[in-house]
């Protein structure tokens, strides 16, 4: 087992530049989700993790050692595949067998290998039938078993759910937590699922043009996004960022919006502000009907049984409520509503870099 | 309910059953009509000839010129199935098409191989190695009379003259002329094999070698087996290079199937005719079992 250092690792082709500036370590044994939007950079990161790509700039390191020039075979990492790549002519136990073969292990210890890596994927009842006789989620189990059979250094893993049903993607979820859990194994797993992310990391490193944003781990980049990015990415429905102004009267911190004037110094440090323009950003779920508060139009309502989203006009944006548990009667478009607004709740970007400013609460 | 609404209802289905019978009658009608052209074509170049063929089996010439044919019935398949030469030509022609269908697959495979590598350039070696296909016969046949002209030619070699080496020269002949071919042939297989494929094997340690032998040729199978009978077929068909290159000799040393049938076609046109159907039940026989084993080794993806 090994750490995966990305050292100020870039990545261009042509003009475009996929991966830019990249400094990220994956600790020994973590599970290290990479998220973020499709042509984020993150797939190209983890290929030059594997050695299919070569980073134009900048040194990857497997434990102590760069690998750049290291070429995929001599690695010691697996992969599992969006696709699953599994080779379609051979059997489910020549698939699992085929990265042991290829580094030339003994035939009884491959046999003893493949036996374990199937039962531990509860594979062993499927040992001769073909890819093509098994369904999405058994061939998902047979590339993370032909991924574990070797006790690489590292798991990449690309997207490897996104092939899945719904239903079929929580079960796997779990069951790939367990196996990281029984490996004890660095997983780098590739996603643009935040759900995945945010269930499975230990950490998240969340990407977008090329760049990191921000790695923590996952209450972390939900509580406290580090800018309108991360902010607006996570959260489903996501959260809610709309400009502001703050005005500074003596210690008195005021946030305007829409009309409504609240107090911030409960949550903010007068020397962390400065009046003027500012991105307030708000979670759906800390936006409360109530009497008094930010009044705001209906534009619609969506129930989903379980909760309900109210969006929203307000002061020419949009807003999203997200009401739990909604029992009663939920308001109907066009109908006025006020929402209260917990000073405790309130995120705040720079107008201009996006980025969160301090408050109180960090560390 | 009136009695007019009851007649007009009745009316209806009957009408409905006269229209759909009609209906029915017209697409048959219209599914002829498409398929007259091709089928014409057919009976007249295809069905019509082979037909004649056949029936000339049983026909000798007469005896004297302008004499009707004579009947000479199974005595004439007899004759020719028992002649020692003729066995020596079917021989002669197997190992023709052995001699020319494993090199060029073997070789179309590997260039098609090198050429799919992402390397810089590779377009120009992919138009390079195409080209045989634009030329024809003659052509090829010409080149390689050249090269091998003992006199002035490029490899300066004799052997044409010789009986073992004429029939290896009309095989590099043919491997070099088919070559183009199954160059293209492999090369659209070898890029229909997904990337994911080979950077799995390349990460679970396989290295060029074994990447090829177990991973890109069982996925790339049926464009083989498609290669290979397209190779045989042509090879079992090879005429322009011998007339061109040896007529048939030295002391009948290249004459194949199709050259002996040629050369039989006015002196012995019933020998021919039983040649030509002997020629054409192989290759559909063979093309029958090529398909029968090879389906049960090739992988066809899911």
């Amino acid at each position: 087992m090994s750490s995966v250092t990305f050292d100020r690792v870039r990545k261009v082709y042509g003009d475009v530049v996929a991966v830019d500036d990249l400094s990220l370590t994956v600790d020994d044994g973590e599970f290290m989700v990479l998220l973020g939007p499709s042509g984020c950079g993150k797939s190209t990161a983890l290929r030059m993790v594997a050695g299919l790509e070569e980073p134009t700039s900048g040194d990857i390191a497997l434990g102590n050692q760069v690998v750049n020039r290291v070429p995929p075979k001599d690695r010691d990492i697996a992969m599992v595949f969006q696709s699953y790549a599994l080779y379609p002519h051979m059997t489910v136990r020549a698939n699992i067998e085929f990265p042991l073969k290829a580094r030339k292990v003994e035939r009884s210890v491959r046999v003893e290998r493949v036996e374990a890596a199937a039962e531990t994927l509860g594979l062993s009842e499927l040992l001769d039938r073909k890819p093509g006789q098994l369904s999405g989620g058994q061939r998902q189990r047979v590339a993370a078993a032909r991924a574990i059979v070797r006790r690489p250094q590292a798991f990449l893993m690309d997207e490897p759910l996104s092939n899945l049903d719904a239903k079929l993607r929580v079960q796997t979820r779990i069951q790939l937590v367990q196996l990281h859990q029984q490996l004890g194994t660095t997983f780098l797993y590739v996603t643009h699922d935040q759900v995945e992310a945010m269930t499975m990391a230990d950490r998240i490193a969340v990407l977008h043009d090329g760049r990191l944003q921000q790695v923590d781990r996952p209450s972390d980049v939900y509580d406290r996004p580090a800018n309108a990015f991360v902010a607006r990415f996570i959260g489903s429905p996501p959260m809610n960022v709309v400009p502001a102004t703050i005005t500074i009267d003596g210690s008195a911190l005021t946030l305007n919006i829409a009309g409504l004037a609240l107090d911030l110094s409960t949550k903010f440090r007068p020397e962390d502000l400065k009046a003027g323009d500012v991105l307030l950003g708000i979670r759906p779920e800390d936006l409360i009907p109530a009497e008094d508060g930010l009044q705001a139009t209906v534009l619609g309502v969506e129930s989903l049984g379980h909760e309900a989203h109210i969006v929203a006009q307000c002061g020419g944006h949009q807003l999203t409520a997200r009401i739990a548990n909604p029992r009663g009667s939920l308001p109907h478009a066009s109908d006025v509503m006020r929402f209260a607004v917990d000073a405790d709740d309130v995120h705040l970007f720079d107008a201009t870099s996006e980025q969160r400013i301090a408050d109180s609460t960090s560390s | 309910m009136s009695l007019s609404q009851t007649r007009m209802s009745l009316n209806d289905g009957a009408g409905t059953y006269f229209r759909s019978r009609r209906a029915r009658v017209s697409e048959t009608l219209w599914a002829y009509a498409f398929l007259a052209p091709s089928l014409v074509i057919f009976a007249v170049f295809v069905f019509y000839p082979l037909i004649r063929t056949a029936h000339q089996t049983f026909y000798q010439p007469g005896l004297y010129p302008d004499a009707p044919q004579r009947y000479i019935g199974w005595e004439q398949w007899t004759d020719v199935l028992g002649d020692s030469d003729f066995h020596a030509t079917i021989l002669r022609t197997l190992l023709l098409s052995l001699m020319t269908v494993l090199p060029a697959l073997v070789l179309g495979l590997l260039l098609a191989w090198l050429v799919n590598q992402p390397l810089r350039g590779m377009s120009l070696f992919r138009i390079v190695f195409s080209t045989p296909v634009a030329t024809s016969v003659a052509v090829a046949s010409l080149v390689f009379l050249i090269l091998l002209n003992p006199q002035g030619g490029i490899l300066k070699v004799d052997w044409l003259t010789r009986p073992t080496p004429a029939l290896m020269s009309v095989a590099l002949t043919n491997v070099w002329q088919n070559l183009g071919i199954t160059f293209i042939i492999i090369l659209a297989g070898l890029q229909s094999v997904p990337d994911d494929l080979i950077e799995a094997a390349k990460i679970d340690g396989a290295g060029p070698w074994r990447r090829l032998r177990s991973v890109i040729i069982p996925t790339i199978s049926p464009t083989l087996m498609f290669a290979f009978v397209i190779l045989t077929i042509v090879s079992f068909q090879t005429f322009g290079q011998i007339d061109i290159l040896t007529q048939g000799g030295p002391q009948d040393a290249t004459r194949v199937i199709v050259y002996d049938i040629f050369t039989n076609r006015g002196s012995d046109p019933g020998a021919a005719a039983v040649k030509s159907i002997v020629l054409f039940g192989g290759l559909v026989l063979l093309t029958f079992i090529q398909f029968a084993a090879l389906n049960r080794r090739v992988h066809y993806g899911d």
